[in-house]
């Protein structure tokens, strides 16, 4: 179990790994900020009965995915809503076609993000994205699938960028 | 190419982000203590019958919080007023927004509620409310399903998937602690008839098993503590 005294050194080593994880989610740094440090605030008031040999990173990571999913909002912090997604960060493509992805991956909701990040950019089994999501095998392969075939109906998307970038 | 937008926290902004989380955990560990140290020491003194009031979403149709439908179990009403505590109003809006697929309601409802019961609302999209209950009394006696399987159900509490024959697009569940204080939740619009403005043809539906691990959380225990102490 663990102290709160140790918290902060371990929040140290993780907020790097779940800022990165949720600068992919969200493509805003100020969002990515928030979602981050909501994060560790949870992780902080559950801290003492988390067992610390089980890798609290992910459960952290867990809390980040489930935490963007919800939509989830500090009622303190003065956001403001909009209805278009910024771009959204997808290392490694080319540059015309990581905008067109990114636009079109700007269009789905924040679970079909999630499991397209989480499947694809993160490369991980269907069984890790469904234990991250809380959700069946059975319904990640499903929203995977009913994901890309929006992906590629998605008129922001040329011909040949979805194929190049997920398959 | 390196995206632009995927440059790495600083050891400043990762100090910085630590120290925000520490703050805001300490925070909200503290708005929990206030909400059970409130529960320990109220004094209930008062007669009358309370009742849950009309919950009215700004821009939407109302949802009843005792709605006129046929549920084989249903909140009892509570037998004497209870002080509002915001602590556990906050509490409760809080852990609603912890339900997966659930979105805050266009205003946060922070109007008192009579009977020492406590309502919030939310939605689940564009038109699908969610409304949770935190009720210092038992459900009335009825033939309920008891869910009895996983998730690791508490083991203080009995869980309860509620029929509603009247209105077969409401979902409700409920936890009943051993001590009466229950939690319910409740997606959809219910009695409202289907031509009324703004009600959804086909109401979005909610995994039951997301809402069995949500009323199971060990963070109900403070507010189910409060409730039930100040009853």
């Amino acid at each position: 179990m663990g102290d709160r005294d140790d918290f902060e050194g371990w929040a140290r080593d993780a907020a790097g790994p779940l800022f990165r994880h949720a600068l992919m989610l969200t493509a805003d740094r100020h969002l990515a900020e928030d979602l981050a440090q909501e994060t560790l605030t949870k992780m902080y008031i559950h801290w003492p009965r988390i067992d610390l040999a089980a890798h609290p990173l992910a459960y952290a990571k867990q809390t980040l995915y489930r935490q963007f999913v919800s939509g989830r909002r500090r009622r303190s912090a003065a956001e403001l809503v909009t209805d278009s997604f910024p771009q959204l960060a997808v290392p490694e493509l080319d540059v015309a076609g990581s905008v067109d992805l990114r636009r079109a991956l700007g269009r789905l909701s924040p679970t079909e993000r999630a499991v397209v990040i989480a499947r694809y950019a993160e490369g991980l089994p269907t069984a890790e994205v469904a234990t991250l999501l809380g959700r069946s095998e059975a319904w990640v392969r499903k929203t995977a699938s009913r994901t890309l075939a929006k992906i590629r109906r998605s008129q922001d998307l040329a011909p040949d960028t979805e194929r190049r970038s997920l398959a | 190419m390196t995206d632009p937008t995927h440059v790495p926290l600083t050891p400043e902004e990762t100090s910085a982000l630590v120290q925000r989380a520490v703050r805001g955990g300490e925070r909200r560990l503290r708005t929990r203590r206030i909400a059970s140290g409130f529960a320990a020491v109220a004094v209930v003194a008062a007669l009358g019958v309370g009742a849950l009031s009309v919950l009215t979403l700004p821009g939407r149709a109302p949802i009843p919080a005792s709605p006129p439908v046929s549920l084989s179990k249903a909140p009892e009403t509570p037998t004497a007023p209870i002080p509002f505590d915001a602590g556990i109003q906050e509490g409760l809006e809080t852990l609603l927004l912890d339900l997966p697929g659930v979105k805050a309601g266009p205003e946060e409802i922070a109007d008192e509620r009579p009977g020492g019961s406590y309502v919030a609302g939310g939605y689940l999209d564009a038109n699908t409310p969610v409304t949770v209950t935190l009720s210092p009394v038992p459900l009335r006696d009825g033939d309920a399903k008891q869910v009895t399987s996983p998730p690791l159900l508490p083991e203080d509490s009995t869980f309860w998937e509620l029929t509603d024959a009247a209105s077969p697009d409401v979902q409700v569940w409920a936890r009943e602690r051993s001590d009466g204080a229950t939690v319910t939740v409740r997606v959809g619009l219910g009695y409202l008839p289907h031509d009324e403005p703004n009600t959804p043809s086909i109401p979005a539906r909610i995994d039951g098993v997301d809402v069995l691990k949500f009323l199971s959380s060990d963070e109900w225990g403070p507010l189910l503590d409060a409730v039930s102490a100040a009853q």
